[in-house]
């Protein structure tokens, strides 16, 4: 499928892997994360996204090969939930895959690994958020378990893919010693060389629910501090986990 | 690491508090030493009052000072040089104090002084009054303080504009050898020749000047002796002893030690000052030729790398304080009491090593511990640099000085090729002034004129008149209702810009004459070859190299998008006529809500977009073209360039409303920068915007400014991600860059004024947005995080 939805394409991107790299943001998500911060990404009315095309998106990011080329980056595909829209995501990383761009994804997890394979092995990295190690909860917070996408990340990590762990770490909520402890315990039992990066809960999401008239849809959660996201880094330190600061 | 030492820390402290100020002495022992010498040949009567103020000059020696030596009273002195001008002095020195731009302190005892002792034995004597007397009225109508076309640095300043050679005249010889030497050559001239006469006085003057340096020195030595003697601070004693010693040394004889090599750096930029009051002199390849001395002195054990930190910043501090005395015009054009005094590290050795060495990373580290304006500290960076060269330039970055202007290595080398130098002196090359890429046996006036292309369009558009004033400026053209292709319009654009390169260069080359009749320059000739081989002044060709004057394009983007916005929406899209159009400018936008909203959505300069930076490529490929065909009075072709300074702000002042979507009056563009605010896209689009501008051929430099959100650079990988830009930006050409990092006080302006930081792009949940398009209770989110982040 040659076209898509999109909500930004971001270049100069440092945050998201190696390198400079663009970031394209695709839209559509399975998940309903009480805490998301990108409600335009799955609110289908939403104004702030875009209908584009493989060669648009690939035009964009033959320009910005050169600062890939130079500072070892590429493209990383996000969202949303870049999965989502599988088959777009499928054309875009052949193009890219033929032009030589890295790609890197940053993925919820929550997609059918026999169709997402052939996208999966042409990663260079992968990052996947692990929300919650209880599944009801998990439920209860996102609307889905947590069984598909804790069995998706080690059949990814089989297939020989870099993976980091990504936990959007929530007072009370996930940023529990028992949570962090099975999170830990997991990752070191199953993917023991996967890495995992703490991104605090922040509330700069919020603007975005008022925008779109959905603040009744906007939940509050409560920020960590320094101490205790040190505190889980530590745990997983402790495991033998690498971690990223 | 270095830290700042208590003693810089207490003349740091000294130098931000004291207020410029200006003296007279120069320009009373000048003018006494003038009135002593009617009727002997100019250069020499320049030279004698040179020797007379360094001979009668009642100097100092500042508390705390290692360095030493000033050219006024006081720490932070400017001085006056009534030979070049002294009108504007008389009509600007009331409101000295209050001036917004630059204000210095003067007293009325002074301005009394001035007025009865000095002003009236230049009247009808300085450059000033000449240049103006003899430029023809129609150029005087565009050229003198009008903001189109502006070179008042050239007939009420001197030139400036050199750099001083250390590494093959000033350490070797030291002035006692330049003495020697012009003493011999005299011996061999005879005055039975004619074609003698000029040289004699040229050799003569040199002598003075010579002798008046060494003789201003010695003074300092002995006044540090005496004042060793009365110390009762054991350790101040020894500094005075060392002072005494240091300048009894240098500048007459080569310098043998660090300490030696930086007071005589100092020495050379005050004798520069003394004789002119120069903008731009430079001390060039500083880490290059001051790192044998360097290395000498930690080999030896006779200084540790701190202490080499602590004379580097000492001499920051000394080219920060002194002032570079300017009318309140050129001030605008030269705001922030800068005296471009560039100092270049970095880049490739003339072998083509890498040149990068332990004073390299001195220097970038004196620029932040100091934090001076000066020098103007310029880095080169090649393909091939070491990457913790890189890094701690991109530290400096970081760290939201401004500092280092970051240039192209191999473009640097290029425009000097272009320029006709030899190859292994084009890789020798310095930075002048701001982002001129220079070599030290040179004489150029590198910043000769300013033209400003935003007045060009407003008089291809409005009959050659005025927009503001309804005064004709330019060419008659076509009215621009007649207009029936957008290539009729562009045509009409670079006649308007052609006559005033015209203007300019006729401003131009008469200065140059006058220069050489009126203000000759010994004592910095002494400091550039071959001007003594030849006994020729640098101001009538005696350089190795005589590059042709600079002239300085201004509001190239301003142009550009305005000329798209016609051809888009008059001539593609017929949206508007150019009549319509030309109401909405001359309405300045008022009444015109809807079509200036259609203006500015056309694609503007800076967001790599073809459409618009092919205009300005086209805009910069022509002025090249016609700067090149005119040429100086040594010959040589005329050079453009698209630097920066300050001259975008009194340049659009005088410009009405364009119809790029700007209100009249507001700022146009620097160099090769986008349209402040009007690049939405991202600092990687703006670069490949400029690059395409064939950066090459502009030998008298581009410049690209670029704000920077502090959280690209807060981590080291954000920093070595900047370095990887900066190196994939110049493997396309382009040849300076520079940041500025987001300060809180640039966010809080961007609150005031949202239009005009469109630009600035912050990271909020998960990908980064406009921050004026943000909430106020978001952007103060943002300004606290940011502020954080700067901690």
């Amino acid at each position: 499928m040659n076209k898509g939805t999109i909500i930004q394409m971001q270049d100069y991107s440092i945050h998201d892997g190696d390198g400079v790299r663009t970031t394209v943001f695709l839209a559509g998500c399975p998940l309903r994360c009480q805490w998301c911060a990108n409600p335009e990404s799955w609110m289908p009315d939403s104004r702030l996204r875009y209908e584009t095309d493989v060669d648009t998106i690939m035009g964009r990011l033959e320009r910005d090969s050169l600062f890939f080329r130079f500072s070892g980056g590429g493209v990383t595909f996000s969202g949303g939930e870049p999965f989502f829209q599988l088959q777009f995501l499928q054309s875009l990383a052949e193009s890219c895959f033929d032009s030589g761009i890295s790609m890197w994804a940053e993925s919820c997890g929550y997609f059918s690994f026999q169709q997402a394979r052939d996208i999966l092995v042409k990663l260079d990295h992968i990052f996947i958020d692990l929300k919650h190690m209880d599944s009801s909860i998990h439920r209860q917070y996102t609307g889905v378990g947590n069984e598909l996408i804790l069995e998706n990340s080690k059949r990814i990590s089989q297939l020989g893919i870099p993976l980091t762990f990504r936990i959007p770490a929530i007072s009370g909520l996930n940023l529990t010693e028992n949570n962090i402890l099975a999170a830990a315990e997991f990752i070191s039992h199953n993917i023991p060389q996967a890495a995992v990066e703490l991104l605090p809960y922040h509330e700069l999401g919020k603007e975005k629910y008022t925008a779109l008239g959905k603040e009744q849809e906007f939940h509050s959660f409560v920020t960590p501090t320094e101490a205790e996201l040190n505190a889980a880094y530590f745990i997983f330190e402790s495991f033998d986990i690498k971690t990223v600061k | 690491m270095t830290n700042t030492t208590a003693r810089i820390e207490r003349l740091r402290q000294n130098y931000i508090h004291s207020k410029p100020s200006i003296c007279c002495e120069r320009a009373r022992i000048f003018t006494e030493s003038h009135q002593r010498t009617e009727g002997l040949p100019t250069p020499v009567r320049r030279a004698q009052a040179f020797y007379d103020f360094c001979n009668e000059f009642e100097i100092k020696i500042f508390d705390d000072e290692l360095i030493v030596g000033t050219a006024g009273k006081f720490r932070r002195s400017g001085i006056l040089t009534p030979e070049f001008s002294w009108l504007w002095v008389d009509k600007e020195m009331d409101s000295f104090d209050q001036r917004p731009q630059d204000p210095y302190q003067m007293t009325d005892k002074q301005r009394d002084f001035i007025r009865e002792y000095i002003f009236p034995y230049w009247k009808g004597k300085s450059l000033e009054e000449h240049f103006l007397s003899v430029l023809p009225e129609q150029t005087a109508r565009i050229v003198v303080d009008t903001g189109i076309v502006d070179n008042d640095s050239k007939w009420r300043q001197a030139v400036g504009e050199i750099t001083p050679d250390y590494q093959d005249i000033l350490f070797p010889k030291g002035f006692s050898g330049i003495l020697k030497d012009a003493k011999e050559k005299l011996a061999g001239l005879d005055y039975a020749k004619a074609e003698d006469l000029d040289r004699i006085s040229f050799y003569q003057s040199v002598i003075l000047t010579s002798q008046g340096i060494i003789r201003l020195a010695e003074r300092y030595s002995l006044l540090a002796a005496d004042m060793a003697e009365t110390e009762s601070d054991p350790d101040r004693k020894k500094d005075l002893l060392n002072i005494a010693a240091v300048c009894h040394k240098v500048p007459a004889h080569p310098p043998e030690s660090f300490h030696e090599a930086v007071q005589f750096v100092w020495f050379t930029q005050l004798g520069g000052i003394i004789s002119e009051n120069p903008l731009a002199l430079n001390p060039g390849r500083f880490d290059q030729y001051m790192y044998p001395l360097y290395q000498h002195d930690i080999d030896n054990d006779l200084l540790d790398r701190d202490g080499a930190a602590e004379l580097i910043q000492a001499l920051w501090l000394k080219l920060s304080e002194w002032v570079w005395t300017i009318s309140s015009n050129t001030a605008g054009f030269f705001a922030g009491y800068n005296q471009f005094q560039n100092l270049t590290v970095g880049g490739r050795k003339r072998d083509g090593s890498d040149a990068a060495n332990e004073l390299s990373y001195l220097c970038l580290e004196a620029t932040d511990r100091v934090r001076t304006h000066q020098p103007g500290l310029s880095v080169r960076i090649h393909q091939d640099c070491p990457i913790q060269f890189l890094d701690a330039v991109t530290d400096l970055v970081s760290k939201g000085t401004g500092f280092p202007a970051i240039h192209n290595d191999q473009a640097g080398s290029q425009m000097l090729l272009q320029a006709g130098y030899e190859p292994e002196d084009a890789r020798d090359w310095n930075n002048c002034g701001c982002v001129v890429p220079h070599f030290r046996k040179t004489g150029e006036w590198t910043s000769a004129v300013n033209i400003n292309f935003a007045a060009a369009l407003e008089y291809a558009l409005n009959d050659g008149r005025s927009r503001l004033t309804g005064e004709t400026m330019g060419l008659n053209t076509m009215s621009a209702t007649r207009y029936t292709s957008y290539e009729q319009v562009q045509d009409a654009f670079f006649a308007q810009l052609d006559h005033l390169v015209y203007h300019a260069v006729v401003a131009t080359v008469i200065a140059q004459k006058l220069h050489t009749e009126l203000v000759p320059r010994p004592f910095l000739s002494s400091c550039v070859d071959d001007c003594m081989e030849r006994g020729i002044d640098l101001s009538k060709g005696g350089a190795h190299y005589n590059v042709g004057p600079v002239l300085t394009g201004i509001g190239l983007a301003t142009a550009a998008n305005s000329l798209a916005v016609i051809k888009k929406l008059v001539f593609e899209e017929q949206a508007v006529s150019m009549e319509i159009l030309n109401q909405a400018l001359d309405a300045d936008w008022a009444g015109y809500d809807s079509l200036r909203a259609k203006a500015l959505a056309v694609p503007k300069y800076g967001n790599d977009d073809d459409y618009v930076d092919g205009i300005a490529r086209d805009i910069a490929n022509f002025y090249y073209r016609q700067t090149r065909k005119h040429k100086d009075i040594f010959g040589s072709p005329f050079n453009s360039a698209f630097m920066g300074i300050s001259n975008y702000i009194p340049t659009g002042r005088v410009v009405g409303a364009t119809p790029c979507g700007r209100h009249a009056k507001k700022p146009i563009t620097e160099g090769v920068s986008p349209y402040a605010g009007s690049d939405i896209r991202s600092p990687l689009a703006v670069m490949r915007s400029s690059a395409k501008i064939n950066h090459d051929v502009h030998t008298g430099g581009t410049l690209l400014n670029l704000r920077l959100s502090p959280d690209l650079v807060k981590t080291k990988k954000g920093r070595r991600d900047l370095g990887n830009i900066i190196k994939a930006y110049f493997s396309l050409g382009a040849f300076h860059v520079q940041f500025n990092t987001l300060s809180t006080e640039i966010l809080r302006k961007a609150q005031k004024n949202p239009e005009d930081f469109r630009d600035l792009l912050v990271r909020v949940a998960g990908y980064s947005t406009q921050f004026v398009n943000l909430s106020p209770e978001m952007q103060e989110a943002i300004i606290a995080r940011n502020a954080h982040d700067n901690i």
